[in-house]
Order: structure tokens, then C-alpha cells, then sequence
């Protein structure tokens, strides 16, 4: 879907620029050319371009992409929403319209079919670090190529008569007519395909390697052949970076060197280090039964990364929990003993959070050494979740309603060390009423019950005398509540929440954890779930759109339907970060679907019962 | 090629963005000794280290007993110490100061604070930045009222700037005059590019010879053409490539340094810098717990970063104009605590860097045996040091600053 | 939609001053401030109207100029104290908008707010009169570090901005915001708190050299008692003290509200708002006589009316002369507005609120009771380059501002087909000194960057002109 708008949108502002004006008089030159077909299978496009290529973009199974966006129900639902509605009301859409129209008119058939029979033997883009760029279009057929030709004869005709500077300079390289324009400009027709550049030398060495059956070509290198396997033959299409190169850029290199702070080298700074080494990167996509599926593998030896957050062995995160509301969900495999170890070199620029925290630390455990006594006993399975609250109409409701999130740990002993972990917490919210009721605000009541073998403490603000239940004031959006069951401390800011969260791991102890090998970070978002909420706090978000972008009351609404209608598309979105190999790999799985106009508007009903 | 050379070259010959903006008129006292040879501005560069920085172990009284037994985990030893004579070391982190000290850059009071610091951060911070400790309603911080006054004969240029990520501290807040918090020198400049700026300011230069006497419009003209020339200096200092990615270390003190560098060398008539290491706050320095790799990972980010500023300032002969101290909300206590920390004290040593010092160590360091709750008694008042700062340096009556009057340090700089 | 042409050209050419005004008269208070009637000899001008807008609004768009034109001064001076526009439903729309958080000091939506009712409000002398007090007043976010308690003072400032002076005091004075930034949170009998009571005599009222250290510590007693307690002002019975206190050579059992009201009434009170209200309407370049004043203090004397007082400023000779045409240097948030209001475009608040601070004025954060010092000390190199890189990026468009500025209706407003001189019309009526002028049309010729710069690259030169920070 979004692929199809991005392809029209393009195309608009394509037309006013002025680089494209040079592929209008290109492609005004094949009209008045035959095509030359090739009689053995063609060569991969890869393979005619040189070696150095810095970034290419080869979309193998264009139709994997188009079949599924341009499909009838997927189209019809397009139209129907509020998005589409804005494109059509725009300048320059008629003109749009009328060459669509055109199109179809001379092709014959619907721009669908026009558009999938024009590119459905491949697009490859190939980029230089001299700039220099080659894009090469493979059609499905002969026939439809010529058909495509033949429906832009008269238009350019008519375009280029009064021009006569359009028309380029004709060479026979390596056996194939090409058409220069300058030395900025080429294009050549050649099995099937039209190939345009943007510099005659590279055309004429593209032109080379096809005559050379594609000797020492990018498509021949070792990295490309690698990053290739690695995306898996079903790729779609595949991006690939050569990473030597990029790496040169000034600006990368400074954002590279700078310092991370502690809790983003805890997320990723085991893929910064492997990035930072790696030859090549590879980001394929591909279109199955479950959605869209982006893999990006990045050339480097994951064993070199440092070892906080690669699991053992086929050890890997445990799958991430579910409870009702959900609204995102992350599952770690992080060493927190190794990682404290490795500061120095994660995040070697003291930053005040660090040395506050570890004085917390040291004043929550007391007589434990952070490292050894505390972060040892964590084990590395660590999951996260946020979701909807469901509010007790009896406890009160606040006006603006803030989502709950709970961290879910495994402790090494959890007879010994949950009592300690019990004692930090209840310090910590002890210190936090303390430091509230300095300042004048009301603090803490914590409730401490036992059931079975679920231990949980919640503390709460008491509600304030003559509060309206309905709308409360922010902070009773956290009760920040401890709870202990099995080996299981559940960390959470609302007790509903963490309820939930002991119910999903006693479910999942007794139906057997089982890790994903060789995975060390799993995140969920239920995007549904997160539209879903966001409809039902339009109107904060509307006004704080209204002073953050400036715009009027019914901009701002309008900005936040299209927002959602964008969001609406996307049931859900997943991803998976993994060594696979010795390199790491990520994936990104997104779950599509047609927006509804329906769910966006109609605010869900707020707060809700238990 | 010096710096008046480089100028002619990149700025050209033209009056209107002559080699700095008229001197300002700054010395409230008279005391000033005029030179034939034109003097450059002396500058001060206060740096805040936030948390309550631990001078015990960072100018190491490695001789003395009672420091190796009430620390047992925490102690430098005498073998790891960076010597400085006297008994004095300094933390091993300090490399860069200690090279400091031997080339004559470095000076270290000792024993700086004030009597009854209630060793509580806002509350102490809060005395540090007003110099008014038993006055809790004071309205202005002590770099504030300076600049009060300046502003009084050069209301054009500000007197002082902040260059950091964090809320100014408190210690700048003035009546009148506005002070820039800048991150970067490019968030000074450029204004206006090229020919368009030349055109304005010549136009605007014209208008102020030949058109109506109205002084208000006029004043206002000034600033404008003032502006115009500052930000086309600041651009051509802060365009200047600099081979200097080897001379700052990646910290982020150190490049806050550097632009303070800039803005020196861009003579904008600035008189006072403030920078900040820890974050503000209860910043990194607070080390209750796991004290040793924290407090020597922030000593060495001080030190390289400050060294490095130095060894940048004197390349182009600035250093001995420019006068960089350093100072804390309180020391720390002698000894540790049970979490391999410590915690809030008084007493703790105040680095002084500068081409002009005529002192490398002022003080001694204080008893300790003689211990007011656990950490060592302050013998000199840290408003001294502002004294000494203000008018041995600065050239601005203390007094009217500081509220009352505090004998600056002798001998430590020469008279200005 | 336009009037004779002759009334929207200045009759004088542009360089020199629109509206001269004799010493003689001068001298003779009355005169001064007697309502302005143009004549032959001072005609009521376009330059004028621009500079009623500017210091009773934030800037005239061009449909208000015109009005103006039309109706003459007092009309339009009428317009600006009485809007016929619906004013309560827009503030109760306003006032609905983003509630503070009451445990946060982040102060950044609230004053976004504030701002965008600044450039939409259909009674912007109200607004500007909020400022004023806002200025006047000086409490501080520093010290009360709370949303919330900022937000309730500067409603109360502005519901009473153009009452009467003792009830705005008298809810000034009741309001957290100010006893937490002047350390007045608890108020003992044994000990009360002396810097509240200090700066209510010294700053706000009658001033240094009327009072003694006795009344000031009289006054400190009967301001005993009062606490804020959650974000409200309690009276604490046995704190207070109930005796008799010897103020200002009154006697009596004075309590919080009687001393208020003594306050607010003494003529001394009176000259210092006269005073206050002089530099901030009529000129910031020099001192008043005091009898020039005079006339003033007597009439706000009598009943502490603002309102009254704004009026007669606003309608006077004085106003409309030399004295106070351009004498006055922009805040920040006049430069700002002054160039968005009359273009009728919106902008993002929540950085532009950040933006002036960079220029100086943090609103909810001015100098502790004393205010800012304004006039001259709004401009050094780093504040004038500052307000010429936020002009720019104002007049640009995109991030972080995403003005909305529709170019074609504004130039809809004018027959004239160039912009730079619709602009000039519309910000600076015209006047301007011939290198400025030569300025802004040498710009469209050599340019810099670009050959040919757009009407934004041009707006934003004509706002970096030093005539466009005069007020």
C-alpha cells in the first residue's frame, strides 16, 4: 500500500524536476527505436555493473511487492480513505489522472496490470561513490516493453518537436545502440530491458560487463554473493551498502565515535560495535501470507561483539508474555553482570544518571556489591511490557490516561535474593514519599498481600477528599507494585498490570519456556492496540499538536486522522534481533491490512470496567 | 601566521570588519595599569563541577597516615600518586594536570569553603552561586551581579556567557543583563552570508553619519553593526578546520571547551565563560557508592579536557589572558563509607589554571585530625577566591558584588 | 476595502518624523495629555496608527490599519480598550485548553498556550497589560518550580489587568505563586516571613524612603499566619497576630487585608504605577518630569482605575508624538509577534517559547520582583543576532516553527504588487531611513545567496531593520 502511494507521490514531484525532464527525453528517443531481444537468458542486472558500487537496490520479484498492493479490495479500501481524499483535492492530481489515463488507454488494460507488466522482470539501481547511477528496468516481456514504447510515441513526438535539443547522440557500444544526451545522460535498450544513467562512462562499462558475460562485476564480488545468501533466496528485494565506503563519510564517523549513555549500549551497543566493523550491510524485504518481512544483516563477525548480549549456546530470549490490552512487548537476553563490567568501554563518559543510580544501588542493597551481589543474581531472560490500563471506576479514573508497564525478571535464587529485592523496593518507595512529602506532595500507602505463592506489594496515593473519581490527576496512573511468584519478580508501575503479568507466567511455566535460539532481543507492538488508544485521547493529543506544530484546531485533527489512518494500516509489527551465522541479523515483520475510516473516528469508550 | 595576519586575510581590509570591537570600557577601579601596546581583555572560565567533587582524593595527601587508614578500599597509594611535592599528589587520572603544574599552568587552593555549609546540594550549590550563604532570598548569582555592572558601560556585548546543555545555573541569574547560553559557536552566527551582510552594514554605517540625530535609532544602529561583525568573525573562526580532532578528546567537556576557544579567539568582548561538568544537579561528582572508577573517569575528563584547552589557548599566545577555575558545592568526608563511597563533606581544593599565575599552590592542605563531622575543616573562604578572581583579575570592586569585602589571595596573580 | 489614498500616505516624506511636538507644550502637563484631535498641523497618520497598534496590541494586520484610518484615533483607541468581539467565549476556550500539571515546574505548555492566545486574542491590550503586570510583579518560576501556580497567577493577573489596582494586589498577594517565590510559605507569629512584606512595600507599592524599618516590620505581623498548603493560601488562626500595629502612621488591628488596601491606595503607589506605565507606553529613551506626571498620578489617585489611566496614556497628545513615536525598544515577544500577527499567520508556540528565551525574555521567569530592565538591554550582539535568526526561520517556514503564513493573502490586502513594500506598509508604515530603504532594495538585487530572494528572505531583512525593534 504505502509503496503504491510513495510510487504516486513521486511521480508528481517527478515531473517538475528537472533531472527527470532528461529520462522524458530519453525515453522520447526509444519511441523512435526498436527493441533488441536477446537470445540467451539475459544476464542478472548486478552483473553489469562495476565492482565498486557503492549502494545498490535490486528488486528481483517486483510482482511478490506489486501483487498484494495493487490488488482490487487493497485499492478499492485506498480510495475510500480520508488520505486519498487530500491527493485528489491536490493541483497537479488532475494531470496525474490524465497520464494514468492515457496509459491505460494505449496499453490496454487497467494501470495495474500496465504497471506490473512494465516492470515485472526487475528493477536494479546501482549507485557509484562518484554519484553515478544506473537503473535498470526489465519487463515482463518483449511484448510488453514495445507495447509501452508505442503508447509514448505520440506523446513525446508531440513534446520534442519544438525541441530538437532532445534528441540525443546515437553510438553502437558493445553491440547495443546507445543514446547519450552529454556525458550526463544515457540510456540503452538492451534483453528485455531499459537501462538509464546518469553518466555515459558508466553506461559504456555497464554496456562492457554485459559483453563480458559480467567478469568482475559487483554481481561476481564476494560481498554481494554473500549478502545475497544471506537474504535468502526468497527475497523480493534486496538493499545492499558497502559499508568501507560509507563508513569514510565524515559525519557517520562522528556519530559513530560519539559516546553512548548507559541505556542505549545496553539496548544496542553490541550491534554499534559489530556495525562499526562490518564490510557490508544487506536489507532484503519480502512479501508472504504474514505480511511484509525486512531482514538487515550486517557483514560482521558477531563473535567479536561484546559478549553482554549474545546468548550461550542455543540459549536466546524467552518468548514475550501476553496480557489483555497489550500494547508493545520486549524480551532481552542481556548479561546485566557483563555489561556493568564492560562500562568502561560501552559508555566511558560518566553521565550524573550513572552515579546516581549506582548511589541508589548502593543505598537500596545494602553491604551488596552492585556488580557481584546485585546484577549477578539477575538472570539475563528480561522482558518488558506496556499495555492499556483498566481503570476500578470505585478507585477513580484519571482525565488523562498514561499506559502501565512492568519489567518481568528471573533471579538466580529467588528464596535468598527476592527478600532483598522486597527490601530495596520497599526503600525505594519509602525514599520517594519521603522526598514527595519535602516538597509538599502527598506520598505512598503500600498494601502487602500473599496468595498462595504469589507475592505482591502495591503502593498507592490515598484519593484526595472531594476528588472528582472521574477525573483524577495524572499521577494516579502509577501504583508502582512488586510482585514475586516462582523464580519471577514482576516490577511494575500499576497493579492491574502486574496481576496480569503474573497470570501470563504462570501460564507460561506451566506450558514449558522455551527460548529462541541464538536470540538476543524480541519486540512486539500491537499497532492496532496503540491506534486503539490513541483514538481515545484525541483531544490531548490534538491540542498538543496544536502548540508543538502550530496548527489550528482543525488541521491538528486532520493531521492526527491521517496519522492514524496511516498507523491503521499496520495490524502489527515485530522484531527479532539474532546471530545467525556468526553475523547478527535483524527482522522486522509487519502485519498489513486496509484502513477503516471506522476505527479511526469513533473514540473507543474510555476507561472501561474491569 | 599570527592571528592579526590570518584576519587581513580572510576578513580583507575593510573598515567595517576591523580586528575587534572597541575595547570596552570595563575597569570600574582606576587602578588599571595603562600599557603602551594594546591589551587584550583578561577572561575568567568558571567550571562547575556538580555532586560535590572529592578533593581527599584528588590532590592525595599521600603522606599521611590517617587518609591510607580511614580509606581502605578507596586510598591512591603513594606508588600510584602523581607527586607533586610537599606531600601533595594528584589522582592518577590527572595526568594532564599534573603536566600542568610542572609547566607553571596550574594552581591549587586548598582547603577552600565557608563556615557552616549545611552540605546539602541545592542549598550549598545555591550558596556557592549567590556568595551570599546566610542570605537564602537572594535574587542574583555572583557572575549575574558582575555583569550587572559591566553592563552599566557596555550594554553591546554580553560580559558573560554559558556554554552548556543544562538550565544556566543559578549563579549567572542577573537584574539586567542577558546572558547567552550557547552550545555550539555556530549558535551565535553566522547571521547574514557574504555580500548581504557587507551591503547592511555599510548602509547602516552611512545612515548613522548622515541621517536624523536621533540617538535612540542610532544606539540600536550600532548594536546592528556590532552584530554584523561579530557573527562574521565568529563564522570564520568556527569554519576554520581544524586539524584539532587529535587535541580535543572526545568528551563532552572538552568540546564545550573548544567552543569557548572560539569565542575567545573571536574577541566578541566576553568577559566570563561558565561551562559544567557531572550534569547539574546532583551531578556525577555525588559518589556515595563505587566511588573509584566514577570519580576517576570524571578526574580524567576534567583533566585532559582542561589540558587540552590550555595547550589550545597558549598555541595562539591567549592563555595568558584567560584565568580557568574550577569549584564544587562541598568536599567529601575522609572516610569511606560501607558502599566504597563517600559522602557529603566541606572542605575540598579549587584548581586555578592560567598563563599568569605566579602560585602553584596556595594554603596548606587541612588537618586531619581536626575533622568538623568527619571531613576537613575550610581555612580560606571560597568568596576569597571569588574576590581574587573579580578584581586582581576582572577588574571589577568586589565588594559591590560580593556584598562584603574578602581579601583576594595573595601573590597568586599579578596585579592587572 | 481602500479609503482615499491620501489618508494611508504619510503626508510628510518618509524620513522625517510624522507628528512634531513643541517643547511649549510640553511643558504644560495638561496638554499633554489631553486627547489627541488631529488637525492640519498634526494629522493623524498611518505611521501613528501603526504605533497605537504596536503598543496597545502586538501589531496592526492590514485591514486594521485601514479602520483606523477611517475612524481617527479615538475611535480606534476605543476598539482597543472595548473589542467588539466576542472576548468571554474566547477565554473561556482558552482557558479550557491544556490544564497544568500540578506536581510538574515544566512551564513549557503552558506558556505555549499563553502565546498563542497572544497572537489570536481579539483583545490584545488585555494581553498586553497582563505582561505588564507580569513584568511588574517579577515571580519567578525559579523559585516556585510549579506549573500549575504559575498558570492560577497569570489568570489572576490577567482578570483584574484592567481593574483596579488594590483588587489586583489583594489577589496578587493571595496567590502561591508569589509567597513561594518571595519565601513567604509560612508565616509564623514568632517570626514572620520579611521578604514578602519588604518587596510589597519597596517594589510594588510605595517605595524606598516612604516607610520605616517599623512599618515594615508591622507590616511583616500582620501578614503572620498565612501558609500555602497544596497550592492554596491558608490563614492559620493561632499564627496570626491580632494586635495593633503602628503602620505608616495609622493604628489599628491590622490584618493581611487591611494593610493591602492602604498599600494600594497611597498616592505614592500611585505615581510608581504612573511611572511604571509611562516607560512602558509612552517611552523607554528618557526620565519623565514628574510634573509632567502629575496630572496622571492625581486622576488614578482617586480611584486606582487602570483602565482609566490606560485610556487617557493612549489617547493623549503625548502618546501621539515625538515623545513616544519609536522610543521605545521590542520585548522579545512584541519583535516576535510583531511580525506574526500582522501577517495573521500561526506558529508552533512550543519552541517559540524557547526562542525567546534565547532573546532574553524567558516568560514565567523575569528578573525576582524587579521585572526586566528592558529598553537597551534588550539588544547586544548576541540577542540581535538572535532576533535576526528567528525572523528568518520564522518567515521560512518549516521546522520548528511551521508558520502557517499564507504569502498570496496578504498580498491580497494591497493593490501594490511588491511585497517588500507591502511589508514595509504594513510593519513600519513607510518609515524608514533612506539606507534602510536602499537596504531592502539593493536585497532584491545582489541578493547573497540566492539571485532572487523570495518575500520571506525580504520580510526577514525588513525585521532585522533597526527601525522594526523600535516599538
Amino acid at each position: 500500500m504505502q509503496g503504491v502511494i510513495k510510487v504516486e507521490m513521486n511521480m508528481k514531484s517527478i515531473a517538475t524536476r528537472k533531472s527527470v525532464r532528461c529520462l522524458m527525453a530519453a525515453l522520447a528517443g526509444i519511441c523512435l527505436q526498436s527493441v533488441v531481444t536477446g537470445a540467451e537468458s539475459p544476464l542478472p542486472a548486478v552483473q553489469m555493473t562495476p565492482a565498486e558500487t557503492v549502494f545498490a537496490l535490486e528488486i528481483a520479484r517486483p510482482l511478490k511487492i506489486l501483487e498484494p498492493l495493487l490488488a482490487p479490495e487493497t485499492v478499492q479500501a485506498f480510495s475510500a480513505s480520508p488520505i486519498w481524499a487530500r491527493i485528489e483535492e491536490g493541483p497537479q492530481f488532475q494531470g496525474l489522472a490524465r497520464a494514468v489515463g492515457f496509459l491505460e488507454l494505449q496499453m490496454g488494460t487497467d494501470w495495474q496490470t500496465a504497471l506490473k507488466k512494465l516492470v515485472g522482470g526487475g528493477v536494479t539501481l546501482a549507485v557509484q561513490s562518484s554519484r553515478e547511477t544506473i537503473l535498470t528496468i526489465e519487463a515482463q516481456d518483449a511484448n510488453s516493453l514495445d507495447q509501452f514504447i508505442q503508447s509514448l510515441q505520440a506523446f513525446i513526438k508531440a513534446a520534442t518537436q519544438n525541441n530538437p535539443a532532445l534528441q540525443g547522440a546515437e553510438q553502437v557500444v558493445h553491440g547495443v545502440k546507445m543514446t547519450s544526451f552529454g556525458r550526463r545522460a544515457a540510456w540503452a535498450l538492451a534483453d528485455n530491458r531499459l537501462m538509464i544513467a546518469n553518466s555515459v562512462e558508466l553506461m559504456e562499462r555497464a554496456l562492457e560487463l554485459r559483453a563480458n558475460k559480467g567478469a568482475n562485476s559487483f554481481g561476481k564480488s564476494a560481498a554481494y554473493t554473500a549478502a545475497r545468501t544471506a537474504a535468502g533466496p526468497d527475497a523480493a528485494a534486496i538493499f545492499f551498502a558497502d559499508m568501507t565506503t560509507v563508513r569514510s563519510n565524515p559525519k557517520l564517523q562522528q556519530a559513530l565515535a560519539k559516546n553512548l549513555t548507559p541505556l542505549p549500549a545496553l539496548l544496542v551497543g553490541h550491534l554499534r560495535e559489530a556495525f562499526k566493523k562490518a564490510n557490508w550491510l544487506s536489507i532484503s524485504l519480502d512479501a508472504t501470507a504474514d505480511g511484509i518481512r525486512i531482514k538487515a544483516v550486517a557483514d560482521a563477525p558477531a563473535s567479536e561483539a561484546p559478549r553482554f548480549a549474545v546468548p550461550q549456546a542455543n540459549d536466546g530470549v524467552l518468548p514475550n508474555l501476553s496480557v489483555p490490552g497489550q500494547l508493545a512487548g520486549i524480551s532481552l537476553y542481556r548479561d546485566l553482570r557483563a555489561f556493568y563490567q564492560a562500562k568502561d568501554e560501552l559508555f566511558p563518559e560518566r553521565t550524573s544518571g550513572l552515579v546516581f543510580f549506582e548511589n541508589m544501588m548502593g543505598i537500596f542493597f545494602s553491604g551488596l556489591h552492585i556488580s557481584e551481589g546485585v546484577l549477578a543474581e539477575v538472570d539475563p531472560h528480561i522482558r518488558l511490557v506496556a499495555a492499556v490500563q483498566q481503570y476500578d471506576p470505585e478507585v477513580g479514573i484519571p482525565a488523562i490516561k498514561i499506559p502501565a508497564f512492568a519489567a518481568v525478571m528471573k533471579l538466580r535464587h529467588p528464596q535468598e535474593f527476592g527478600e532483598v529485592v522486597e527490601e530495596a523496593w520497599q526503600k525505594a518507595i519509602g525514599m520517594a514519599s519521603f522526598t514527595r512529602g519535602q516538597k509538599g506532595l502527598p506520598g505512598f500507602l503500600i498494601d502487602r498481600s500473599t496468595n498462595k505463592d504469589v507475592k505482591i506489594s502495591v503502593a498507592y496515593y490515598r484519593p484526595p477528599k472531594d476528588a472528582d473519581l472521574k477525573a483524577l490527576e495524572p499521577r494516579f496512573n502509577f501504583r508502582p507494585t512488586l510482585a514475586r511468584t516462582g523464580d519471577y519478580v514482576i516490577l511494575s508501575s500499576a497493579d492491574g498490570l502486574a496481576r496480569q503479568v503474573v497470570e501470563a507466567v504462570k501460564k507460561e511455566a506451566s506450558a514449558g519456556a522455551k527460548p529462541l535460539p541464538r536470540t538476543h532481543t524480541a519486540a512486539e507492538i500491537d499497532v492496532n492496540a496503540l491506534v486503539k488508544a490513541a483514538v481515545s485521547s484525541r483531544e490531548p493529543l490534538i491540542q498538543r499538536m496544536m502548540i508543538g506544530q502550530g496548527r489550528s484546531r482543525e488541521q491538528a485533527s486532520e493531521q492526527l486522522d491521517n496519522l492514524l489512518t496511516w498507523l491503521d494500516c499496520m495490524e502489527k509489527a515485530s522484531l527479532e534481533g539474532l546471530e545467525e551465522d556468526g553475523r547478527f541479523v535483524m527482522y522486522l515483520t509487519m502485519k498489513l491490512r486496509a484502513p477503516d475510516a471506522k476505527r479511526i473516528k469513533s473514540p473507543a469508550s474510555s476507561g472501561g470496567s474491569k | 601566521m599570527n592571528r592579526r595576519e590570518f584576519f587581513k586575510k580572510t576578513l580583507g581590509a575593510s573598515t567595517l570588519l576591523a580586528f575587534g570591537c572597541a575595547a570596552p570600557n570595563f575597569l570600574l577601579r582606576s587602578a588599571a595599569a595603562a600599557s603602551p601596546s594594546r591589551r587584550r581583555e583578561t577572561i575568567l572560565v568558571v567550571i562547575q563541577l556538580s555532586g560535590g567533587n572529592d578533593g581527599l582524593n584528588t590532590v592525595i595527601p599521600y603522606e599521611n597516615d590517617i587518609y591510607h587508614r580511614r580509606r581502605p578500599t578507596l586510598r591512591i597509594t603513594p606508588d600510584k600518586v602523581l607527586k607533586l611535592g610537599n606531600g601533595l599528589g594528584l589522582h592518577p587520572d590527572m595526568q594532564g594536570f599534573q603536566r600542568l603544574y610542572d609547566e607553571g599552568h596550574l594552581a591549587i587552593v586548598q582547603g577552600v569553603g565557608y563556615p557552616h555549609n549545611n552540605r546539602n546540594h541545592d542549598g550549598a550549590m545555591r550558596d556557592w552561586h549567590t556568595a551570599k550563604p546566610k542570605d537564602p532570598t537572594a535574587t542574583t548569582g555572583w557572575i549575574g551581579q558582575a555583569l550587572d555592572f559591566y553592563t552599566e558601560k557596555n550594554f553591546s556585548t554580553p560580559g558573560g556567557v554559558f556554554v552548556g546543555h543544562i538550565e544556566p545555573p543559578f549563579a549567572l541569574q542577573s537584574k539586567k543583563a542577558i546572558v547567552p547560553k550557547v552550545q555550539t559557536a555556530g549558535d551565535w552566527a553566522p547571521v547574514y552570508h557574504g555580500k548581504t551582510a557587507d551591503t547592511f552594514a555599510g548602509l547602516l554605517e552611512a545612515s548613522s553619519q548622515n541621517e536624523s540625530q536621533d540617538e535612540f535609532l542610532d544606539e540600536i544602529r550600532q548594536v546592528t553593526i556590532q552584530t554584523l561583525r561579530a557573527s562574521k568573525r565568529i563564522e570564520s573562526i568556527a569554519g576554520l578546520s581544524a586539524p584539532d580532532a587529535a587535541v580535543y578528546p572526545q568528551y563532552r567537556l572538552a568540546q564545550t571547551l573548544r567552543t569557548i576557544a572560539q569565542l575567545i579567539r573571536a574577541e566578541l568582548g566576553v568577559r566570563i565563560f561558565f561551562a559544567e561538568l557531572g550534569g547539574g544537579g546532583i551531578g556525577g561528582f555525588d559518589t556515595h557508592a563505587g566511588q573509584a572508577a566514577n570519580h576517576g573517569a570524571l578526574l580524567r575528563e576534567l583533566s585532559e579536557s582542561v589540558t587540552s584547552f590550555a595547550h589550545d589557548l597558549e598555541k595562539d599566545k591567549l592563555l595568558e589572558c584567560v584565568l580557568l577555575m574550577t569549584f564544587s558545592e562541598f568536599g567529601r568526608t575522609l572516610t569511606e563509607n560501607g558502599r566504597h563511597g563517600t559522602n557529603h563533606g566541606s572542605a575540598a581544593p579549587l584548581f586555578l589554571v592560567g598563563g599568569a599565575l605566579k602560585k602553584r599552590l596556595m594554603g596548606v592542605h587541612p588537618r586531619l585530625d581536626d575533622l568538623e563531622e568527619d571531613a576537613p575543616k575550610p581555612h580560606t573562604d571560597f568568596r576569597r577566591v571569588y574576590a581574587t578572581a573579580l578584581e586582581n583579575w576582572l577588574g571589577i570592586e568586589s565588594r559591590l558584588v560580593l556584598g562584603e569585602s574578602f581579601a583576594p589571595l595573595e601573590g597568586l596573580l599579578g596585579s592587572v | 476595502m481602500q479609503s482615499a489614498s491620501s489618508l494611508l500616505r504619510p503626508l510628510a516624506a518618509p524620513s522625517k518624523r510624522p507628528l512634531t511636538m513643541n517643547k511649549n507644550s510640553m511643558s504644560e502637563p495638561d496638554g499633554a495629555w489631553a486627547p489627541f484631535k488631529p488637525d492640519s498641523q498634526r494629522p493623524w497618520t498611518l505611521p501613528l496608527a501603526g504605533h497605537l497598534y504596536r503598543r496597545a496590541g502586538f501589531g496592526a494586520r492590514w485591514d486594521e490599519l485601514e479602520n483606523a484610518m477611517t475612524s481617527g484615533p479615538q475611535a480606534a483607541v476605543d476598539g482597543l480598550l472595548n473589542p467588539a468581539a466576542d472576548v468571554a467565549s474566547f477565554d473561556r476556550l482558552f482557558d479550557s485548553y491544556s490544564p497544568a500539571d500540578s506536581e510538574s515546574k515544566d512551564t513549557g505548555q503552558v506558556l505555549a498556550w499563553w502565546l498563542r492566545r497572544m497572537l489570536e486574542t481579539p483583545h490584545p491590550l488585555r494581553e498586553r497589560m497582563t505582561l505588564f503586570w507580569h513584568d511588574y510583579f517579577g515571580i519567578s518560576n525559579i523559585e516556585v518550580e510549579n506549573a500549575r501556580d504559575m498558570q492560577h497567577y497569570i489568570r489572576t493577573l490577567r482578570r483584574h489587568a484592567l481593574g483596579k489596582f488594590p483588587e489586583l494586589l489583594s489577589a496578587v498577594a493571595s496567590e502561591p505563586a508569589m509567597l513561594i517565590c518571595l519565601h513567604a510559605k509560612a508565616s509564623r507569629k514568632s517570626k514572620p516571613a520579611l521578604q514578602f512584606p519588604e518587596t510589597l512595600l519597596k517594589q510594588y507599592t510605595i517605595g524606598a524612603g516612604h516607610f520605616t524599618e517599623t512599618d515594615l516590620r508591622e507590616a511583616a505581623r500582620a501578614f503572620a499566619g498565612r501558609y500555602v498548603l497544596q497550592h492554596e493560601v491558608k490563614i492559620i488562626a493561632e499564627e496570626q497576630d491580632t494586635g495593633i500595629k503602628q503602620f505608616l502612621g495609622r493604628q489599628g488591628p491590622f490584618g493581611s487585608a487591611e494593610v493591602l488596601d492602604i498599600l494600594a491606595r497611597h498616592p505614592a503607589t500611585a505615581e510608581k504605577i504612573v511611572t511604571r506605565l509611562y516607560r512602558w507606553f509612552i517611552s523607554e529613551a528618557d526620565t519623565p518630569k514628574p510634573e509632567l506626571l502629575r496630572p496622571l498620578v492625581e486622576d488614578f489617585a482617586r480611584d486606582f482605575d487602570i483602565a482609566r489611566l490606560v485610556g487617557i496614556i493612549l489617547r493623549s497628545n503625548c502618546f501621539f508624538s515625538q515623545v513616544a513615536y519609536r522610543r521605545r525598544i521590542k520585548s522579545p515577544v512584541e519583535f516576535a509577534l510583531g511580525i506574526l500577527r500582522p501577517l495573521n499567520a500561526t506558529v508552533a508556540t512550543l519552541p517559540l517559547g524557547n526562542a525567546l528565551a534565547e532573546l532574553g525574555q524567558e516568560l514565567f521567569q523575569p528578573p525576582i520582583a524587579t521585572g526586566w530592565p528592558c529598553g537597551r538591554h534588550w539588544l547586544n550582539t548576541f540577542t540581535m543576532a538572535k532576533r535576526i535568526q528567528l525572523a528568518q526561520r520564522l518567515l521560512n517556514g518549516g521546522a520548528p516553527f511551521n508558520t502557517a503564513l499564507d504569502w498570496n493573502k496578504v498580498m491580497r490586502q494591497t493593490r501594490s504588487a511588491d511585497g517588500a513594500s507591502h511589508l514595509l506598509d504594513l510593519w513600519l508604515q513607510n518609515d524608514i531611513s533612506t539606507a534602510s530603504r536602499q537596504a531592502v532594495s539593493r536585497l532584491k538585487t545582489t541578493g547573497g545567496k540566492v539571485s532572487r530572494p523570495n518575500l520571506a528572505d525580504t520580510a526577514a531583512f525588513i525585521a532585522s531593520l533597526p527601525e522594526f525593534q523600535c516599538s
